[in-house]
Parts: C-alpha cells; structure tokens; sequence
C-alpha cells in the first residue's frame, strides 16, 4: 500500500495538476510537498540529463531548454524593439524603455529578453501539467495565424469580440460550468478602440495567470508575465507565435517522455 | 473620429509633397540610390528591409560563433538610427498586401504604410513588388482635445513615389521562390531550426523577400551600366 501511494504520489510530483495538489497538500507532510507552493525561476541551473531522474521541474532553472530560442537578435531582427509615438505612452510602461528616437520610444530588448524566457519557460510548465492554453487577441491581421497556430499545437484561440461574463457568468452564457484555461497568452492586451482588452480583467478575476505582449501604450498591471514588446507588426508577432508554439510543444514532449521513463 | 483624421492627413501629406515632388529629382538624381544599393550603403535610401533579409539570411547558413552583440549596438548600427530624422527621407518598401485600390507597404517600420494605386503602370503594383516611398510619419498619431494620450492610427504615413525594380521579370521571380520554399521544408527541424521555421512562416506569407532575389537585382542593375 505504501508503495502504492509513493508511485501515485510521484505522479503528482512530476504531473501535480493544481488541483490534485491541494487534495494530497492535507496527507502529505509539507515538507516534501513544499516546492510546490512558488514557481522559482531563477533556481540553480542544473543538467536535465543528470542520472537523478527525479529532478523536480519546477526546482530546474530551463527544464525545457527553452531559454535559448529568445535572443536579443532575433528580436531585433523582427522588429520588436519599436513602441508608439511618446505621446502615446502609458506611464507604467516607462521602466522597460531604451530611450526615445526621433518622437518614438524604444524598448529596451535586453529586459524584453529575460521577460520572455520567464513567460516562455511558466508556458511550457503549464503545458507540461496538461493545463489548457488560450490565445487571446484582437489584432485583425493575425487573427488568422493565431487560430492557426493554436490548432497547430492542441490548443485554444479567442481571437474573436470577447463578450461579457464569459469567464465570470459562464451558467448563463453558456448553460453549464466549464473548465477555464489555465493560462491566457495576450498577444495584443489592447482591444480595437484602444482600451485594455476585457480578458485581461476576466482573467485577473478569476486568478488565471496571463501573459501579455504589452507595447509602450499598454498598462502592464494586471498582466502577470508581462513582455514588453512591439505587438504591432506582422513580423514580430509572427515570430512571437512560433516561440510559444515551440514552447508548448516542447512541454507536451516532456511530459510524454517523463511519463514513459 | 479616424475617418476625419485620416483625411486631414491625407490632406495635408499632398499639400506637403507638391514642392518636394516638383523638385524631387535635383535633390536625389535616380542613379544615386542605384549606386547605395551596389554599393550595400543605406544612408540615403532608408532600406529597412534589405537590412532585415541581409541578417536573417546570415542566420539560416552559417552557425554564428561571434558573441551575440547588445541591443545598442544593434540598435546604433541599424538604418533606423543611421537615418538620421526620418521625416521626409526617401526609403524602399515592399507591397505586402492589396485591398481594393489600397495597397498596404512594409517599409521595415512598425506599421505598413496605406497608399492608393497609382494610376500609371497600375498593373505592375502587385504583391511582393519593392516601391519607393517618402516617409512622413513613422506613426500617424495626433493629440485630441480632452485625452490625455494620443490617438493612433496605427498605420505611418507615406508617399508613394513609384516603382523600385522597374525591369524585373515577374515570372522568374516566382518560380525561384516556390523552389526555395520547398528546400527549406526539407531543411526545416523541429526544435533547433527556429529561425528557419521563421523563415517559412516569413515566406509563406511573402514578408521578407529572398534575399537572392535582391542580389540578383543588384547583378541586373550591374549588367544594364555595363
């Protein structure tokens, strides 16, 4: 029986879904468990393949080895580092600026980078712990792309007019409860006229982590991995679409390879 | 609220350009940007693009072993900043897109700039196709009374001048490309070849052009003076 336990109990260890995790927090004492309770990003950078097979994801600095596909480079190269106009900004936005050229802020890529490793490496844990993954936007252009994209690595897209309540009175929108998502990706966090998408506050409510591209007229508050970004243009985002596809791939071979091991 | 705006800017972007357009060849004579192309400068012609494609291409062949630069250096040395004030510089795009008589340009900024179609040689602005455009506004935005912030179009604001290639066959264009698309497939891996799944993207939607097709404009413009 013990024996038992242990093998469930490491299932949950490696796969803990947030829900088991509460139900074993009040059998097992908190000291094996306790790891669980902060996603440390910044722990000790230890080799995935060591010969302790029982290396706890979450304690690993790049589990994934995910970091390394966001370079200040790439960034550059599509275009990122462009905000608005200064008069545009949003003044939260203003510790993650370079400067200003000629009327336009800049955004600093080297703090953009170390954002969007954090935001990269929490996707590919969520993944990792089959939570389920929404991408959010109301940017036309990509709409189609990011639907695409979604689909292309088993989840789910929101691209269309987000109605009221639909995360916060979901009986009555939709006649009966529903899993929500685990994770919100805000690819744009503005909806079209301007103001901050409603998600965002939908999301806040109801304690679903979000990670949001925010540009310089953004308000990142409530955003809880926010990456200061362009998410105006096409090539930039197109670039920010393959990064959390490959992130999120890369969790759901992890989590197939870690539970044949 | 944009409606209004976009024709007081349309407006005022025609009445700025009839002097500058008047008097636009005594202050660049054509050959000159020909020659910044051979010579890869991009100091009076603002080729945001070739800069893009130049960089990326570097990426896909060789494995890169020098340190990886920091933003300001990339930043310093990009056209963006060697430009200088942008307003009114003559820069080279790409017709990403077409909708009606609109034709939407990437100029390597952060928005595409909307310009009508000409009337001559209107049938040679097609997708793919590289123009010459004279940049206004990188952002067209302007303050209102009563926002404290500034409302946004989300679009620059350009000139089209005209073509960039005149002389290039389309045909061939083409054919080079789908051949180049199909290589790249095959050299496609999953994890590692990010920046070649880029690529892919990048060409399936014809963002970036090749940058052969670009070399080769370069060769044709060196065989016509020749």
């Amino acid at each position: 029986m013990p024996k038992l336990f242990r093998q469930v109990f490491n299932e949950f260890r490696r796969f803990g879904d947030t829900k088991g995790i509460h139900i074993i927090r009040q059998k097992i004492p908190s000291r094996s468990i306790s790891t669980y309770g902060t996603l440390n990003q910044h722990a000790e950078n230890k080799d995935v393949n060591s010969e302790n097979s029982l290396i706890d994801p979450l304690e690993h600095h790049d589990y994934f080895d995910i970091r390394k596909t966001v370079t200040v480079k790439n960034l550059f190269l599509s275009t990122a580092h462009y905000g608005h106009v200064t008069g545009c900004r949003n003044p939260y936005m203003t510790p993650y600026l370079f400067g200003v050229r000629s009327g336009i802020d800049i955004i600093d890529l080297e703090q953009t980078v170390r954002h969007f490793q954090d935001a990269l490496n929490f996707t590919a844990h969520i993944a990792y712990r089959n939570g389920i993954i929404l991408f959010v936007s109301r940017n036309k252009m990509m709409m189609p792309h990011i639907e695409k994209t979604a689909k292309a690595c088993g989840e789910y897209a929101h691209c269309r007019y987000w109605s009221n309540g639909i995360f916060t009175d979901m009986v009555s929108r939709l006649g009966q409860n529903v899993r929500l998502p685990d994770l919100a990706i805000f690819l744009n966090t503005q909806n079209s006229v301007f103001q901050t998408h409603k998600g965002v506050l939908d999301c806040a409510k109801m304690l679903i982590p979000t990670i949001g591209v925010v540009d310089t007229n953004c308000d990142p508050r409530l955003i809880s991995y926010p990456i200061p970004a362009n998410d105006d243009s096409f090539r930039s985002n197109m670039l920010y679409l393959s990064l959390f596809e490959a992130a999120i791939k890369k969790g759901k071979a992890k989590r197939a390879e870690d539970a044949n091991m | 609220m944009a409606a209004s705006m976009r024709k007081m800017f349309s407006l005022r972007s025609i009445l700025r350009n009839i002097p500058s357009r008047c008097g636009c060849k005594q202050i660049t004579p054509r050959s000159s940007y020909c020659i910044e192309v051979e010579n890869k400068k991009k100091i009076e012609v603002g080729s945001f693009l070739d800069e893009l494609t130049e960089e990326l291409d570097d990426d896909t062949g060789v494995e890169n072993t020098e340190e990886p630069k920091s933003f300001a250096t990339l930043f310093r040395n990009s056209a963006f900043v060697q430009l200088g004030e942008l307003k009114d510089r003559k820069i080279v795009g790409r017709i990403m897109n077409i909708v009606g008589e609109d034709l939407y340009i990437d100029f390597g900024g952060k928005f595409y700039c909307v310009c009508s179609r000409p009337s001559f040689r209107a049938e040679r602005y097609v997708q793919g196709q590289r123009v010459e455009l004279v940049l206004h506004q990188f952002e067209m935005s302007s303050k209102f009374l009563g926002s404290p912030q500034h409302v946004t179009l989300l679009e620059a604001d350009c000139t089209l001048l005209g073509l960039f290639d005149h002389e290039e066959p389309r045909a061939n264009r083409l054919k080079e490309k789908s051949v180049d698309d199909e290589t790249d497939l095959n050299e496609q891996v999953d994890t590692v070849g990010l920046s070649s799944k880029l690529m892919d993207t990048l060409h399936d939607n014809s963002v970036i052009d090749i940058s052969k097709e670009s070399v080769a404009n370069v060769e044709k413009i060196d065989g016509d003076k020749s």
